[in-house]
């Protein structure tokens, strides 16, 4: 997954009792419910997992909400996210093997599935210990992959991606 | 057992028989689960990714190419053996096509790449403020924070994203795009191979290119920070 920085421009609602004359306080009060905002939406199809807050760089006039009181400002921020690209080379740790295939973790993505197809050198062991193996390469729990991202798709549900992934080609597999 | 005919696989490349040498990239939807075709629907219309008409054919074609979706590559080139599959001309059809699949940057216009070497400064400087941010509990972080931190730290493999910056700019000049670049600093290759192996777009311009980036590798490799 690549890391962006991306602008965006969200509206953050201040209820009638955050509001505040003094301007600090105010402000204070946009920021919190901004980052908490952040948090809660977690990620997007558009950007990506949000990670981190870093830069404010407008606050524009608020719009009062007629029935609640509640202020709407428009507030402009740039963020760090991260986003999966199709075609990108990506490190991660396996989590779990099955028959079919292995299941991957990298940074905040922990729906990342590997065919057996796309590990067709590698044979199945089943046991305890589940593995992949390959003459002395095998592919075990926690073991470190480098894989290309064939694919993957939004899930609007979990607000999360899923991948697809491959080892076939020069330089893949086992770090 | 090489049940291949694209049978619910991920990727629904197979078609050809396992003798016929053709490798056409059709989306298989007949068979694939709904799952793989959401892999693929996902997908920006087919782009730019057949432009480099290096229609070399050698021992496997990739024929037809009608690809409608993500692996709008065509490989079709000998590879060599490396770290992983590498497989017999039969087995090795869906391995071509994902080796070749290209890098597809797709950002929102308000959006800049950055590498992991400056993500990770930046997510540094923010931690640094972690200790007094977290002393209000009003103030939440995103979750993905600390496995977003882990990701960069663990994939930064140079001491400065400045010089990094400085020494892989200049490649822009060579035909050398910024998702590309932005995969070399990631990545941290050794050898030119592994350049053009990982990031196969770059092949197409290999004869411009290909000497600059070995003199950003050497650059690189002085760089490089000790893991």
């Amino acid at each position: 997954m690549v890391f962006l920085q991306a602008e965006m421009c969200w509206n953050v609602l201040i209820s009638a009792g955050q509001l505040s004359p003094k301007g600090l306080l105010l402000r204070k009060s946009i920021i919190v419910r901004l980052l908490e905002d952040v948090t809660n939406r977690k990620a997007s199809k558009e950007h990506g997992y949000y990670i981190a807050v870093n830069g404010l760089k407008e606050i524009s006039d608020g719009k009062i909400r007629e029935l609640t009181g509640g202020v709407l400002f428009p507030v402009t921020f740039t963020c760090i996210t991260q986003r999966p690209m199709k075609g990108e080379i990506m490190v991660g740790s396996v989590e779990k093997i099955l028959k079919h295939g292995v299941f991957l973790k990298s940074g905040p993505m922990e729906n990342i599935f590997m065919s057996a197809k796309s590990m067709s050198d590698y044979k199945y062991m089943a046991g305890e210990n589940p593995m992949f193996m390959k003459d002395y390469s095998k592919l075990e729990k926690y073991t470190i992959v480098r894989f290309k991202v064939m694919g993957f798709c939004w899930m609007e549900a979990d607000r999360q991606f899923r991948l697809l992934a491959t080892m076939a080609g020069d330089f893949l597999g086992p770090l | 057992m090489a049940n291949r005919g694209g049978k619910g696989s991920y990727p629904p490349s197979k078609s050809g028989a396992p003798n016929g040498r053709q490798m056409v990239l059709i989306s298989d939807d007949s068979d694939s689960d709904s799952d793989s075709d959401d892999f693929f629907e996902e997908e920006a219309p087919p782009t730019h990714s057949k432009s480099n008409g290096k229609a070399s054919s050698d021992s496997l074609k990739t024929g037809g190419k009608a690809s409608s979706f993500s692996n709008g590559s065509k490989g079709g080139k000998a590879f060599s053996a490396g770290k992983g599959g590498k497989g017999s001309a039969s087995n090795a059809k869906p391995a071509m096509s994902d080796a070749e699949l290209k890098l597809q940057l797709d950002m929102s216009p308000n959006s800049i790449l950055l590498t992991n070497c400056e993500a990770a400064e930046m997510l540094q400087k923010i931690q640094g403020h972690m200790a007094i941010l977290s002393e209000d509990p009003k103030i939440k972080i995103p979750e993905s924070f600390d496995k977003a931190f882990q990701y960069a730290k663990e994939g930064n493999h140079f001491t400065s994203a400045k010089l990094v910056k400085e020494i892989l700019e200049p490649l822009k000049d060579y035909g050398v795009n910024d998702g590309e670049i932005c995969m070399i600093a990631n990545i941290g290759p050794e050898t030119i191979e592994e350049v053009y192996a990982l990031i196969p777009s770059l092949k197409a311009t290999r004869s411009i290119n290909e000497g600059k980036i070995a003199e950003a590798l050497t650059a690189l490799a002085n760089i490089k920070a000790s893991k």
